[in-house]
């Protein structure tokens, strides 16, 4: 009965073992370095500078964690920053990927072509910082704005075109077709059919772009000048700017009177900044994996 | 078919796409038209001869501004301190009183400092006071147009800062006679040589006055190194051209050596370098060099506490030992050689500067600030260390200390950029310095000698592709040669055919023209 | 004419064109109306108007001169041959690691484990390179690092200077990368194969189809869509590079330019000394113009080979 659980058509139980084995030992090499980074966070600088990094550090303390979250409630606030623009930006993200790619793989819409090549241009060119700039500050007027933080990354020609291609190989076009002669409208086959169909695709879209938007600082440089508006990782961008310059700026202060924790501190940030999405990544996952499932089983 | 049904959208698409965008064009202008108005407005009041006369001008001015202004300062700084808006606020009550402007202090961090502003200004957004200098491109911004010309302003609005203003100082800021920045009242150029531990000499009974070469420094880490097993030092990179008697002359390639004649010439083609850095070669051989300092972002104030690096070769200024020692928590004490004395070039005479950009709302208002701001004490002590009491403490011999129960990691503003528009004449002292710090500031700069070229700007823009070509060639060996981690006989051919095919040549033979032109205008032989 | 074939279409498609506006306002907002902007390129910018597109009409033509630096100077050469050689080889490599470990994690039968091993792998993708920058470091370094350290002197072979020795670069960088990108790159693959019809696999175990030939006839082709996609478009961005690893992890370090140098970082490097907005377009027009020619060839070519296949 034992061996009958096991699904059909699956691996031989040798092959199974050695996949086992090197997924072992490939998660060991993806997360080793994660572990280095965490002791590292929390070693004494000064063992840092005596024995340089090591997973079995002299002495351990709080320092860079102090230094680093010395302003929480900033901390929490560009939590909730890059939480909201996280949110919004991938659910209209999705919602406007998958209406511009539905249409894509439709063979019966004439001018998908255009549009596709309308949408994949934006991925080769681009007119450049300046002109950019100066459309959001000047023409949009959206500086300082939540806005300023969604809409650049909002619909992203790579994900249209992955979905698309998604759509195309999934909504087989007979069911398009008989939901037609059954009278539904366009609108309710995108909805209700279409979208369904393209969990797996949708699924992964999302992942991609809440992962943009959690780790995206640059916009905020541009167009954020307000410290209640910074999201976590240009808070994060800061404080490590900030490190640089006590490292190496010429103009050696004049005040410090102690050596603040920079190797250490850089650790931390790293760790903050990618520890929230760690903890949401396997309820991510999970949704994602479900999206997958449900698009295998349906076939 | 299919090409037809494609060209066809394009046509109305591109339609579209220009309709659209010349109507953002147009608020776009409104905008900035509205910018211009005010602008407009501003220069032909400066222009219009302002009531003065009486002694100070803070308060002659003061009658003659009726309409309230607004002022956006940006600087560079570490980080957003968290008393900033207390401090803007009390600088406003200040300013109000004085000049009838309010102020904003806007800190923009070092990483992207010149990207913003640089946008900013393209994009006609408000900037009415911005420091510059060598922390922007200030030569290229004066060529593009974004900064007013202060000239008269200064000469107007700025005569509280006059009173401490060395004239040589002010002469080399100058771009052809006109003046686009206030400079800093600090040295008058800096002095090059090597830092060392001082317990580290006194132990090896070496006489620091000894050393006057480069090739001097080898004897020193002989003695350091007898005494310190583990002993390293840190050799910066090109800037140790300077200790090797070279004047930098604007933007890429091409220096001058000594101060007495006006040949421009490539340091790397000099015999003397050569042997120099053969030396240095020597030095990196028998492990006085330290290995992990070619990495960019070495932490070498945590070095030098660790006990891991024990010296620099690099800017020898005043005070440069007492910096040094606050740096690491006052552990060690430093003591210096000069190998070239202070020579004021045009460089170190604008290289922190504050400025007024193009779009300020008010460019009057602006100087008078900036004359505030370096010229008044209160107004200068209070954007360097806060409110007395509140950030820092007055020692009863005048130097100023942290708070009681303050330290580093509570400080609530302690933005360390007192170099920044800062006037040393005024300035309070941390209690690190000596109390005689300022006359021993007087002293340095009466050494100071002003360079031969002072107040000649090099033009980069005609050879500006060879100088953006040389960067690179520059950036893969310097670094290497200055530490000694490469052979330079054997390196120096094949860099020299690199900086060849840059360009090298023509960006010296257009910066001797330019040093030509200026000389015999200016009657320099 | 074939204006009222548009408009015919729009009429039978209304529906369609209705989904497709929002993004295409957005697209076209937010991509487009900038482009025009562009030939900020072909000009020497000056500010004497208050407005910047005053300016930008305002200021002199000056034809190919921003273009100038990149070809200054030998340097060209060496820097389209890294960026080049550095791009293909990662697509390559890392589209067979990609697939190769989205076909295994496939087959991984427990789904808690196939959750946790997909987890565990997408991981590095979340290091930014600066801190990825600071771990090679640690492992680097000449002093502390674990590679002196821990392993050379272990083995008594000297110690090697890492962060000036060139040689070596090109098999650290193809390391890193292939750590931080293979998890993340996988799930698109994972996704393709998730979306194949499992009554394929059925069929093709009734006839007796070993687990290599379905992967071989049914995976692989599935897939195809997918990886021609994936490579055309990194093959539109092959003249740029992932600026971070290029400039973090080798910390920019001159000794190293050799075999490290690509045309961002030389951009970076030439910019910092100039830091000419003409310029930096100039050299962003240039990478978009020799990108965009790369992507209209091979599309042509996946064309003629598989028509569903082509991007456009």
């Amino acid at each position: 009965m034992a061996a009958t659980l096991r699904p059909p058509g699956a691996i031989s139980r040798k092959a199974e073992f050695v996949i086992h084995i090197f997924f072992v030992l490939y998660c060991l090499v993806c997360i080793l370095p994660i572990a280095l980074v965490l002791i590292i966070s929390f070693t004494d600088e000064g063992s840092i500078m005596r024995n340089g990094y090591s997973f079995f550090p002299e002495s351990l303390n709080l320092n860079a964690y102090r230094f680093v979250l010395s302003d929480t409630a900033a901390i929490f606030r560009s939590y909730s920053v890059s939480g909201i623009v996280t949110l919004s930006g991938t659910l209209f993200g999705v919602l406007l990927t998958a209406a511009y790619a539905y249409p894509l793989s439709r063979n019966d819409f004439a001018y998908r072509k255009f549009f596709a090549f309308f949408i994949a241009f934006t991925m080769l060119f681009n007119g450049g910082l300046v002109p950019w700039y100066i459309l959001y500050v000047k023409g949009l007027v959206i500086k300082n704005t939540y806005l300023a933080l969604i809409l650049p990354q909002v619909v992203n020609g790579f994900y249209v075109i992955i979905l698309r291609t998604f759509m195309q190989h999934n909504i087989p076009k007979e069911v398009v077709e008989s939901a037609k002669l059954d009278g539904a409208g366009e609108f309710r086959i995108f909805f209700q059919i279409a979208l369904r169909l393209a969990m797996p695709g949708l699924a992964t879209v999302a992942l991609f772009l809440s992962l943009s938007y959690w780790n995206d600082w640059y916009n905020a440089l541009l167009f954020i000048d307000q410290k209640k508006m910074f999201p976590l990782q240009y808070l994060m961008y800061k404080v490590n700017a900030s490190i640089d310059v006590l490292n190496t700026s010429s103009f050696v202060s004049n005040t410090a009177d102690t050596v603040r924790p920079s190797e250490s501190a850089r650790m931390a940030m790293a760790i903050l900044g990618i520890g929230p999405i760690i903890m949401i990544y396997p309820f991510l996952q999970r949704y994602l994996v479900k999206g997958l499932t449900v698009g295998a089983v349906k076939g | 078919m299919k090409t037809r049904t494609f060209k066809k959208p394009l046509f109305l698409f591109t339609a579209f796409t220009l309709s659209l965008s010349l109507l953002l064009a147009g608020c776009g202008n409104n905008n900035d038209s509205k910018n211009a108005d005010s602008s407009k407005a501003a220069s032909s009041q400066a222009a219009s001869p302002a009531a003065s006369g009486s002694a100070s001008s803070s308060e002659s001015t003061n009658a003659v501004q009726e309409k309230e202004v607004h002022l956006d300062w940006y600087y560079v700084g570490n980080k957003e301190e968290v008393d900033n808006q207390l401090i803007s606020d009390e600088i406003s009550k200040y300013t109000k009183e004085k000049i009838n402007a309010t102020v904003t202090m806007h800190v923009l961090d070092w990483g992207s400092f010149t990207q913003k502003v640089e946008m900013m200004i393209a994009s006609g957004e408000k900037i009415d006071v911005l420091s510059t200098g060598s922390v922007l491109n200030f030569p290229q911004m004066i060529a593009k147009g974004s900064l007013v010309d202060m000239t008269d302003l200064y000469d107007k609005y700025g005569k509280d800062i006059q009173k401490y203003m060395p004239d040589s100082l002010i002469q080399g800021a100058k771009f052809d006679g006109k003046l686009y920045g206030v400079p800093f009242i600090n040295i008058l150029g800096s002095a090059y040589g090597p830092v060392v531990r001082k317990d580290l000499v006194e132990k090896a009974g070496f006489d620091m006055s000894t050393i006057h070469t480069w090739s001097d420094m080898t004897k020193l880490w002989e003695a350091l190194k007898q005494v310190e097993p583990n002993f390293t030092v840190k050799t910066a990179d090109n800037v140790d051209f300077l200790s090797m008697g070279y004047q930098i002359l604007g933007d890429g390639p091409g220096y001058l050596k000594g101060n007495d004649n006006l040949k421009v010439v490539n340091p790397y083609e000099d015999p003397e370098v050569l042997a120099n850095l053969k030396t240095t070669r020597e030095w990196y051989k028998a492990g006085y060099i330290n290995k992990d300092a070619a990495v960019p972002g070495f932490n070498h104030t945590a070095a030098l506490q660790e006990n891991k690096l024990h010296g620099i070769v690099g800017q020898a200024k005043v005070g440069i030992e007492s910096e040094m020692s606050v740096g690491i928590g006052s552990k060690y004490e430093f003591t210096k050689a000069v190998l070239r004395n202070p020579i004021l070039d045009t460089y170190s005479s604008y290289f922190v500067s504050t400025s007024v950009p193009r779009t300020a709302e008010d460019p009057e208002r602006s100087m008078m600030f900036i004359n505030l701001l370096m010229g008044d004490e209160y107004l200068q002590n209070l954007t360097n260390y806060g409110i007395e009491g509140r950030n820092y403490v007055k020692l009863p011999d005048g130097r100023i200390d942290l708070p009681p129960g303050a330290d580093q990691d509570n400080l609530t503003y302690n933005p360390n950029l007192t170099w920044e528009w800062q006037n040393s004449y005024i300035q309070l002292l941390n209690k690190s310095y000596p109390v005689d710090f300022v006359d021993q500031l007087k002293q340095y700069n009466d050494s100071s000698e002003p360079s031969i070229a002072l107040g000649f700007h090099f033009d980069a823009v005609p050879v500006k592709n060879e100088i953006a070509a040389c960067a690179n060639v520059e950036k893969e060996y310097a670094l290497g040669l200055f530490m000694g981690a490469i052979d330079p006989e054997k390196t120096i051919p094949g860099m020299m055919k690199k900086f060849k095919a840059a360009g090298i040549d023509k960006i010296i033979a257009e910066k001797q023209k330019q040093l030509d032109a200026w000389a015999a205008v200016n009657g320099k032989k | 004419m074939v204006g009222r074939s548009f408009i015919r279409e729009i009429r039978k498609n209304s529906a369609l064109f209705a989904l497709l506006l929002p993004a295409f306002v957005i697209v076209l907002v937010n991509n487009y109306i900038p482009m025009l902007g562009s030939f900020i390129a072909f000009k020497d910018i000056k500010y004497t108007k208050p407005g910047f597109i005053q300016n930008l009409i305002a200021s002199p033509w000056v034809g190919f001169k921003n273009f100038e630096f990149l070809f200054k100077s030998n340097a060209a050469f060496i820097i389209t041959r890294n960026t080049i050689l550095y791009n293909v080889l990662f697509m390559v490599l890392g589209t067979v690691l990609a697939v190769l470990l989205a076909i295994l994690l496939n087959e991984v039968t427990g789904k808690r484990k196939a959750k946790l091993y997909q987890n565990l792998t997408f991981i590095p993708y979340f290091i930014s390179y600066v801190a990825v920058a600071y771990l090679v470091y640690a492992f680097l370094s000449f002093n502390y690092g674990l590679a002196n350290h821990g392993i050379l002197k272990v083995f008594g072979i000297a110690e090697i200077d890492w962060y000036s020795s060139k040689q070596y670069w090109p098999l650290i960088l193809t390391i890193i990368v292939m750590w931080k990108w293979t998890g993340y790159n996988a799930v698109v693959y994972l996704a393709g194969i998730t979306g194949i019809n499992s009554e394929y696999f059925e069929a093709a175990q009734i006839d007796g189809a070993s687990k290599m030939q379905q992967i071989r006839y049914i995976t692989l082709p599935f897939l195809a869509p997918f990886i021609i996609i994936m490579n055309l478009l990194a093959l539109g961005r092959i003249f740029y590079s992932d600026f971070g690893l290029f400039f973090q992890t080798t910390m920019n370090i001159g000794a190293l330019y050799d075999t490290t140098l690509v045309i961002d970082t030389y951009v970076y490097n030439s910019l910092a000394v100039t830091g000419e907005l003409g310029m930096a377009s100039a050299a962003g027009f240039y990478q978009a113009v020799v990108g965009l020619v790369l992507v209209l060839t091979s599309n042509f070519v996946v064309k003629k080979l598989d028509r569903d296949s082509a991007l456009f």
